[in-house]
């Protein structure tokens, strides 16, 4: 089907008719649910926002809007029109879906100008004008003229990110999703693009905006939906009459807040880090951790808390600083990360199957591999003291399991982050870091491995759990830093604890009494736009 | 999968079941077993080992030419082939590791290399018999202390349970297994992936040259394309015998099992008047199904 | 993911990265550099070599490098690899010399789309292995290694000679034009026209950063299979190019034409990561190592050299282009 729609084209705009009808949408990836029946209406000549925090399933309808992944069951319609399968990106923009990733997707060899017309249908323009709309559109994007012919490394970030926008431009899209795309822009150019932004809505295209910035989202939105947990919790709100408040109810959802763990003093400190910077030009940071306490780093993906917590475990952070083991160690510096393991600092990664388990191996060899010398005797390994070994961590784990000797993926995604865990704990370390330790696996054996956490709170281990899913964090934090283009915007400590608080600090706009830490988020961009 | 093809093969021809025959396989794929443990350690790392031909040559012309013409001790062979060999693959390993490149490439050419190096330190001249002392290992009737089993035979036995103690039971068994399973999450546990890769490329190219030795025994002889079949069917019976390129799945008794098969089948096939063409065809095609069930990709919508 | 998005490197190495990019915008100025030096000493030592009348039986022995080096080459700019160009090459000179010869199919017109239909097939297997079987492009071309260097063992167990035909004149003048221009040229050609399509550009896009490309809305698995076909054409090329040259069917020559052909990408500049390179580069590769061996059989070294020469230039093609790719 080719309905090759000119996004510029009058007549449109008499149309108030829906560009684009989602209807009941889900889709799985394997046993976890990302979309549970989402409806998402978008007409024409709207900028229409979708919000919501991490995992809502944002990131996953713009994939399957774009055709990178099918939906398993609900319709798209476009302009009317029930699109039967979207089979691939190409697919979506023949008719007329052009998107711009959060990642600066550029193609690393190419001039600037082939990587704008990868994958546009060409046939109607010849070179001199493609040339022209190229210089044009980028002009009016990064407010100078370029070289189209230079190659796309010698534009910064911003201005790379800057041709994906381009790329989608020329295709004169019907509908533009931007997909947090706005993140890797310098302000100056993402003011531009809103100009654009406008114009284009003005001649009846409408674009479908992804941001994690409050003052972005109401600065242009029309229309704000927005997703919780897979589900479309509020439709077609509109921008001008609903608050910022408003806006984070919907997304931390109206129940009451998690009972919260009680908190205990805190011990000696045992680990610091000064002036640590996640970019070369960023905003430093300074922490200290104390025995016994357990601290919640909080953020929309990628805004630092990742590169935080990896230079807590001795992965030196790309701006420089310090992190220190103190206390029994004697201000120890950790520059690498075998060095934090030796002084007592065990970190669980994030990604299971990439990062943390070998899924060819056995449960008993996942777990024995790092500490293998203890198990050996005479040059060989006694799987038996492995086993005695794993028997003894899993206990206060609850570590459901057959034969150690069976292989990691017969046991379910809980038992095996709870191997993992017990391979950490194994070092019996003062330090625990966590990178989202609960991530895909089910609220029971979310609730053992809370247990454990505070039990290991308890017996003075300080614990530092990265965390996706903002309910856990204030069920079970003393404290959580949170994080914002690639520096601590907030910390909260005690009461101020809350859904709300944390969730309005990822999106820049903090309720005044944990406003104390807030770095300036002007300076931050500025830090951004210069660090790229 | 190996009886199978035995009773084919039993049923198709006649004789194929009479001791000199079953011995004579034996043989054959002993040597093909013990010329593959390289490539399998290799494979289970995470690599391809494309030297194998260059590994083989080097032991099996050292053979003839060092120990057969010039009369040097054996084990002085042996040593000087471990060394060559063993230098040769830790550097393929410490290239492809460092500068991430396909081990593909950097094996193939080492191989040349040694190949090339071998034709140029023997002038390309006709080379010696092998000595005696080390036809034995593998003289088709031969005996090992009174047992009639010739010594090769037992000589993969016992590699096949050396092996299994090593890759099962040693910690740097287990540390190869993680680093091929898992390279980020084994850096991750601080395995030093590195050292790993070299000492697997240089022990595995180590173990081929001194099976290069006992080929040439077999052959009584060598010369510098020696090691072609070896490689070809050796990479064959590591693939069909299911150990699986980048997963880290299998041991050095799948390949023993793959050889099995394969040296049956080649004789099967020899036996119904079909020749090595035929045969590669095949490889080639078992290593497609093979690989089909294991080992495949990642889709590249998943990556996004 | 979100590495990508954390990269927001320095200054100094944003420099450092366009400098890297500039040397990759030339990356064949080694192998150009390499082959003069060559020529020179060619020239030097052999007085005729620079002869007129010695140039179309040149270019007719150096044709069949260029053409597997061609063959090769547009993978590896998909990111892909392609370790059967050597044997498919011997599969078509068997091919012709063993059957379509003796019975009398070997007419230009007859054999050319036959051989042709066989190439692109065999290409378009490798493809869908690795696009459809989503097999690993070393595991899948290692296969298809296997299966075509012994449908030409098949074909022609022991070597055949080929008699009078057509393709003599490749190795020489046909008509007014040295053989091997012709061949080269014809393939030159098939890359010139493409470079009108959309295809090559996509190629290049899809080496450099397949998920990008994906997400552009390129047909990625189209090009995928596209560049192993194409790549299956220059072998066929390739092996009509080698029949010109040898005369005979030669079913042993698969392997060490693999390893020419890929020691010739990787010496070109051609990144074996993708996206980075061109047939400039490949072609000066694989002339550079044939005047290299040119120049030991002038200077009376014996040709026992010539493989371990190979060898030591793929290992240098290949850490060179690590390197390279690595400052990236």
């Amino acid at each position: 089907m080719s309905l090759q729609v000119q996004g510029a084209g009058g007549g449109l705009t008499a149309d108030v008719g829906s560009r684009i009808d989602v209807r009941g949408v889900t889709k799985s990836f394997g046993a976890t649910r990302a979309l549970s029946g989402v409806d998402l209406e978008v007409r024409a000549g709207e900028v229409h926002t979708v919000m919501g925090e991490n995992g809502c399933g944002k990131s996953t309808l713009v994939k399957i809007l774009s055709a990178v992944h099918r939906p398993d069951t609900g319709t798209i319609s476009v302009d009317g029109r029930t699109v039967q399968q979207m089979r691939s990106p190409s697919h979506a923009r023949r008719i007329g879906i052009a998107t711009v990733f959060q990642e600066v997707l550029t193609v690393p060899g190419r001039t600037i100008f082939e990587n704008i017309w990868i994958g546009a249908r060409t046939t109607h323009l010849d070179k001199a004008e493609r040339r022209q709309r190229t210089t044009n559109i980028l002009t009016r994007l990064l407010g100078e003229p370029v070289d189209v012919d230079a190659p796309i490394e010698s534009l910064p970030l911003s201005g790379r990110q800057a041709c994906c926008v381009a790329r989608s431009l020329v295709a004169d899209p019907a509908v533009l999703i931007l997909d947090e795309s706005t993140s890797a822009l310098d302000v100056a150019t993402r003011d531009r693009l809103f100009e654009i932004v406008h114009e284009m809505t003005g001649n009846g295209a409408s674009v479908l905006f992804i941001s994690h910035r409050m003052d972005e989202v109401f600065e242009i939105s029309d229309v704000l939906t927005v997703l919780r947990a897979g589900r479309t919790v509020a439709s077609r709100l509109p921008a001008s009459s609903t608050s910022p408040d408003e806006l984070v109810r919907h997304m931390s959802g109206v129940e009451a807040n998690a009972e919260r763990r009680s908190s205990r003093p805190a011990g000696e400190v045992v680990l610091r880090a000064s002036a640590l910077r996640l970019l070369p030009d960023g905003a430093p940071i300074d922490f200290e951790l104390r025995a016994g306490e357990l601290v919640g780093l909080a953020g929309l993906e990628g805004q630092g808390q990742d590169a935080f917590l990896k230079a807590l475990r001795g992965a030196p952070a790309l701006g420089g600083g310090r992190v220190r083991r103190t206390g029994e160690c004697d201000g120890v510096v950790l520059d690498k990360p075998s060095v934090a393991r030796r002084h007592g600092v065990a970190y669980v990664p994030r990604e299971r199957r990439h990062e943390g388990m070998f899924e060819q191996l056995a449960i008993g060899e996942n777990f024995g591999l790092p500490r293998l010398a203890q198990d050996t005797v005479g040059g060989l390994i006694q799987q038996r003291r492995t086993f005695r070994r794993l028997r003894r961590q899993s206990e206060p784990l609850r570590l459901k399991m057959g034969d150690p000797r069976d292989l990691i993926t017969t046991l379910s995604g809980g038992n095996q982050q709870k191997v993992i865990l017990a391979r950490a704990l194994a070092d019996v370390p003062k330090v625990l870091l966590l990178n989202d330790p609960t991530r895909g696996i089910d609220q029971n054996a979310k609730n053992d491995l809370y247990a454990v956490f505070d039990d290991l709170s308890v017996q003075g281990v300080a614990v530092v759990m990265l965390s996706s899913d903002v309910n856990e964090i204030v069920q079970l934090v003393d404290r959580v830093l949170v994080f914002r283009d690639q520096s601590v915007s907030a910390e909260l400590t005690g009461d101020e604890v809350t859904r709300s608080n944390i969730v309005a600090a990822y999106f820049g706009s903090v309720s005044d009494g944990a406003r104390d830490t807030l770095e300036g988020t002007g300076d931050a961009e500025q830090n951004l736009a210069s660090g790229a | 999968m190996v009886l199978g093809v035995f009773v084919w093969g039993s049923v198709q021809i006649d004789g194929f079941s009479s001791g000199p025959s079953v011995r004579a396989m034996l043989v054959i794929a002993s040597l093909l077993a013990l010329a593959s443990l390289g490539q399998t350690l290799v494979i289970l790392v995470g690599g391809l080992d494309l030297a194998v031909p260059g590994y083989i040559t080097v032991g099996a012309v050292a053979t003839a030419e060092l120990a057969g013409t010039k009369g040097w001790p054996l084990w002085a062979v042996a040593v000087s082939v471990v060394g060559v060999c063993a230098f040769a693959g830790g550097v393929c390993g410490a290239i492809c590791h460092y500068l991430r490149v396909q081990s593909l490439v950097v094996t193939l050419g080492m191989s040349s290399v040694l190949i090339g190096g071998v034709i140029v330190a023997t002038k390309a001249s006709n080379l010696g018999v092998p000595p005696q002392d080390i036809s034995k290992w593998t003289f088709v009737m031969g005996e090992t202390l009174d047992v009639p089993v010739p010594p090769v035979v037992c000589l993969a036995v016992g590699v096949v349970v050396g092996s299994w103690l090593f890759l099962a039971h040693t910690p740097a068994g287990r540390r190869l297994y993680a680093t091929g399973a898992n390279p980020r999450a084994a850096e991750g546990i601080l395995i030093r992936t590195g050292r790993v890769w070299i000492t697997t490329f240089a022990f595995g190219a180590a173990a081929t040259g001194l099976a290069g030795m006992l080929i040439a025994s077999y052959s009584s002889g060598a010369s510098v394309t020696i090691g072609d079949p070896y490689f070809y069917s050796g990479l064959a019976a590591v693939l069909v015998g299911g150990t699986a390129l980048g997963s880290a799945r299998g041991d050095f008794l799948r390949t023993v099992l793959g050889a099995l098969i394969l040296t049956a089948l080649t004789t099967i096939l020899s036996g119904m008047g079909l020749g090595e063409g035929d045969s590669r065809i095949l490889f080639g095609l078992a290593i497609i199904v093979v690989v089909l069930a294991y080992g495949r990709d990642r889709r590249l919508r998943d990556r996004i | 993911m979100q590495s990508r998005t954390l990269l927001l490197a320095p200054d100094a190495s944003r420099l450092k990265r366009v400098q890297a990019s500039l040397v990759g915008r030339r990356p064949w100025v080694f192998a150009g550099v390499l082959v003069i030096a060559l020529l020179l000493a060619n020239a030097a030592l052999q007085g005729s070599f620079l002869d007129p009348g010695y140039w179309p039986g040149t270019l007719g022995t150096l044709a069949p490098f260029v053409l597997v080096a061609f063959a090769s080459t547009v993978p590896v700019l998909g990111g892909g690899i392609d370790i059967s160009v050597g044997p498919l090459a011997t599969l078509v000179n068997c091919l012709l010399v063993a059957t379509l010869l003796p019975h009398g199919l070997g007419s230009p017109l007859v054999a050319i789309p036959i051989l042709l239909a066989v190439g692109a097939a065999a290409g378009c297997i490798n493809g869908l292995l690795i696009v459809v079987g989503r097999l690993q492009p070393v595991i899948a071309t290692l296969a298809m290694f296997f299966v075509l260097s012994g449908l030409a063992l098949h074909i022609s167990p022991a070597p055949v000679p080929a008699g009078d035909n057509w393709t003599r004149d490749l190795a020489g003048t046909a008509g007014p034009l040295p053989g091997g221009l012709l061949t080269i040229g014809a393939a030159v050609l098939i890359w010139v026209l493409l470079g009108r399509t959309q295809f090559l550009r996509n190629l290049y896009a899809v080496g450099g950063d397949d998920v990008a490309t994906f997400s552009a809305g390129v047909n990625v698995a189209a090009v995928r299979i596209g560049a192993y076909v194409l790549s299956g054409v220059f072998a066929t090329i390739a092996g009509v190019a080698l029949t010109a040259v040898i005369q005979t069917s030669q079913a042993s020559l698969a392997a060490s034409y693999s390893l020419i052909a890929l020691a010739a990408v990787s010496l070109g500049g051609t990144s074996l990561a993708g996206g980075r390179g061109g047939l400039i580069g490949s072609l000066l590769g694989a002339a550079a190592i044939f005047l290299l061996q040119e120049l030991l059989a002038a200077t009376g070294v014996p040709t026992s050299y010539v493989q371990l020469v190979y060898g030591l230039l793929l290992i240098a093609g290949v850490v060179l282009s690590g390197i390279t790719s690595k400052g990236r």
